[in-house]
């Protein structure tokens, strides 16, 4: 009879294994495509949207492997890091468009173009994710898939904050790193304090925040045909500049107002 | 239950962090309220910068590894360092009002000192203090892209962001790394890997050579408020935060020693924030590596692991913060030329009076800036360390651990010292007459040139401000015992 138990517990902890490996599995090959789409998505709607898909898994991942509070606060914070990009997103998309009909050069300037960065980015992804398994196989410093997660996390941040242009890719590659280095450090320390959490999901909205200022005044600059402030009045030499007379005639001051 | 609750956690140390942010509140509602407000903002931040420095003097100390214990305590070191980022964010703050120039510097200097008060409330948990941290940082970023009202303030807010976030991100994966190291000490985490992670989040935070890119960007692009606030404010928080860490952590003073990365770091920094001195450049780019090699010297004092050296640099760093808030105020003010609101400010009455006799302005050429100049030159020979101004009390302690250690080393942080105030001096522009204008920001250059009569008297200071350091350091158990 307990011999019985004993082997129904197995199968049933085997099955439970199982379930919980498919489980994680299906959640790393979802987080893999939707880190993949945010890293080469040129949409607002996609990015926005791919952002809070990669919140929400890492918070059901969180469900799965550690606590649900964790999960819960993880989602929170997501969800209210989206409300807080969305406008600057849509704006910045927007003022994007915008370029090449306006002269906003300054804007292409910091914006980059748009050709080539979507394959390089998409090449680059697949490298991190190869780098992401050969690492997690020979450096795993928590425990299971996790270290896929978050080192699939990091290299797709550090990627797109090292090699785009792009103001807005450079903030998703922020909170990208952010949320690899949340979850290594959740892995580390399952019990983490309220303060800790609290803490961390402050940093993570306000860094949200921050980001959406930041884009929030590019897309507020000015066309380049549109004259600067300059200082009217400031001059290094306090007297005025003489004309200088053609063929050595006599200077002649214009009328003020123009020529009538 | 919860009043009683509230009543246990209700202590006066608890308003180092409360009465900033309330102050803060208050002054965002007050601030719309046009110049009026804007004084009124400026009180009222005052009042909650001075009860939080009050009650951080208040507070019971305790050592950081016991905090927990004593409900509201702080370790010796965390008072001192809430003191020297209350008075400096008051002191940023009225130097903006002074000014009279927009942008919400009071407010967010508030914040930013709450949030570096926070985080050394934290003690040894790292991670709240290192998001205490990052929240200022995240903070001066956003004050940075949106104090003036041109693109260079948002490359600049974007750089920090960037750098200094990425730091204190890798400050987060050092500490989860020194966890997985504590736990499996044999394991595929050593000591060396761990301290290779915290050197380089520290170094991006702070702006270390060779990882200071924010730095001369962050000196030079965005508003004197923002900058003085990445420099006299959440700098000093984040090394703050490094002696936290050497102290929770003892496991970092193994083999490969944190302080050999100090002395190195140090000397480098100093190094070359001398030679970044030297470069061409505007003036507050100039001033930013300078202040960058001053903070070589404070590394330094850390790298020697001992009491004299670590008091030594704590009085140094509180120097620095005062250093670095006059030459940011005062190369504002010599570079920067009379807006249309200075001039109509200046002008009003005479300029009705010409529109009235339908004249045309007469033109009288005044210098401009000379007391912000003098201010300049005061604040650059006090942060020398030349005998006998106040960079020399602050570093004396220093000089002394570091012969002590290898006298090389001192003799190469005067060398840097003295060329770097040989390069600031030399950087001062030509005078700039201003046609038409009034003296611009009169009263701000007057604060200034009282600050950096107080830079430079800095030694004569009552009490001995290098035995209230010495006996903060006595908790810090990475120290050699000397």
């Amino acid at each position: 009879m307990l011999g019985q138990v004993v082997s129904f517990d197995r199968v049933a902890m085997a099955d439970a294994e199982g379930n919980l490996a498919v489980n994680e599995l299906a959640l790393l090959v979802m987080l893999v495509v939707v880190a993949s789409l945010l890293s080469i998505s040129v949409e607002w709607h996609v990015a926005a949207a791919c952002l809070w898909l990669v919140h929400i898994l890492v918070s059901v991942w969180l469900a799965v492997v550690a606590t649900p509070e964790l999960a819960i606060s993880k989602a929170v914070t997501g969800t209210t890091v989206c409300l807080l990009l969305i406008p600057s997103l849509r704006a910045f998309s927007q003022a994007r468009a915008a370029v090449g009909t306006t002269g906003m050069r300054r804007l292409v300037v910091v914006a980059g173009t748009q050709a080539t960065d979507e394959p390089f980015m998409l090449v680059g992804a697949f490298l991190a994710a190869a780098a992401a398994i050969a690492l997690s196989f020979a450096f795993p410093l928590v425990e299971g898939a996790s270290n896929f997660a978050w080192y699939w996390l990091t290299l797709l941040g550090l990627l797109l904050i090292m090699l785009s242009r792009d103001i807005v890719r450079i903030g998703l590659g922020l909170l990208l790193l952010l949320n690899a280095v949340d979850l290594l450090d959740t892995m580390v320390t399952r019990n983490q304090g309220v303060t800790a959490i609290g803490a961390r999901s402050m940093v993570t909205i306000v860094l949200a925040l921050a980001l959406s200022v930041i884009w929030g005044r590019t897309t507020s600059v000015r066309p380049r045909a549109e004259p600067e402030e300059l200082p009217s009045l400031t001059v290094a030499d306090p007297l005025p500049p003489l004309r200088m007379p053609l063929l050595g005639g006599p200077s002649v001051e214009p009328p003020p107002g123009g020529p009538r | 239950m919860t009043l009683e609750a509230l009543r246990a956690i209700w202590t006066p140390s608890f308003l180092s962090f409360v009465g900033p942010i309330v102050a803060a509140a208050l002054g965002a509602l007050f601030g719309r309220a046009g110049r009026f407000g804007r004084g009124v903002t400026a009180l009222i931040v005052l009042c909650g910068l001075s009860a939080g420095a009050y009650g951080a003097w208040q507070a019971p100390v305790s050592s950081l590894t016991a905090m927990s214990s004593v409900s509201g305590s702080l370790p010796a070191i965390g008072r001192l360092q809430i003191l020297v980022i209350s008075v400096g964010g008051a002191l940023i703050s009225i130097y903006h009002v002074l000014t009279r120039r927009q942008g919400e510097v009071a407010v967010i200097a508030s914040l930013v000192v709450a949030a570096t008060s926070a985080s050394a409330f934290a003690g040894d948990s790292l991670r709240v203090a290192g998001a205490g941290v990052h929240l200022a940082v995240l903070l001066v970023a956003m004050l940075m892209a949106t104090e003036r009202d041109d693109w260079q303030g948002r490359v600049a807010g974007t750089a920090y962001l960037t750098m200094a976030s990425i730091g204190a991100i890798t400050l987060v994966a050092g500490f989860a790394l020194a966890d997985v190291q504590k736990v499996s000490p044999g394991g595929l985490v050593t000591d060396a890997f761990v301290v290779a992670v915290l050197s380089t989040g520290f170094a991006l935070s702070i702006g270390i050579v060779p990882l200071y890119f924010w730095v001369p960007s962050a000196s030079q692009r965005p508003g004197a408020g923002a900058s003085m606030l990445a420099l006299a404010v959440v700098v000093p928080s984040s090394l703050g935060l490094m002696l936290a860490t050497l102290t929770a952590l003892p496991q970092l003073s193994g083999p490969i020693t944190s302080s050999h990365l100090l002395t190195i770091g140090g000397l480098l920094t100093a190094i070359c924030g001398a030679v970044g001195t030297l470069a061409p450049g505007r003036l507050r780019r100039r001033i930013g590596y300078a202040l960058m090699g001053n903070l070589g010297a404070v590394l330094l004092g850390f790298g020697t692991s001992t009491r004299i050296g670590v008091a030594g640099a704590l009085v140094a760093l509180a120097h620095h913060c005062l250093v670095a808030i006059v030459l940011m105020g005062a190369a504002t003010e010599i570079e920067t030329p009379p807006t249309s609101s200075d001039q109509a400010l200046g002008d009003d009455d005479e300029a009705e009076r010409d529109r009235r006799l339908d004249l045309r302005p007469i033109s009288i050429a005044r210098e401009q800036g000379w007391v912000a100049r003098v201010a300049f030159v005061l604040g650059a020979i006090a942060m020398s360390g030349v005998p006998p101004f106040g960079g020399f009390a602050s570093r004396w302690a220093v000089m002394q651990a570091l012969v002590l250690s290898d006298w090389r080393l001192a003799f190469a942080l005067g060398i840097a010292s003295l060329v770097t105030t040989y390069a600031l001096l030399v950087s001062v522009p030509a005078r700039r007459m201003v046609v038409g204008s009034r003296q611009i920001s009169g009263a701000a250059e007057r604060f200034l040139f009282v600050l950096s009569v107080a830079a430079c008297l800095w030694g004569f200071l009552p009490g001995n401000i290098l035995d209230v350091a010495h006996s903060a350091t006595s908790q810090l158990t990475f120290l050699k015992p000397f």
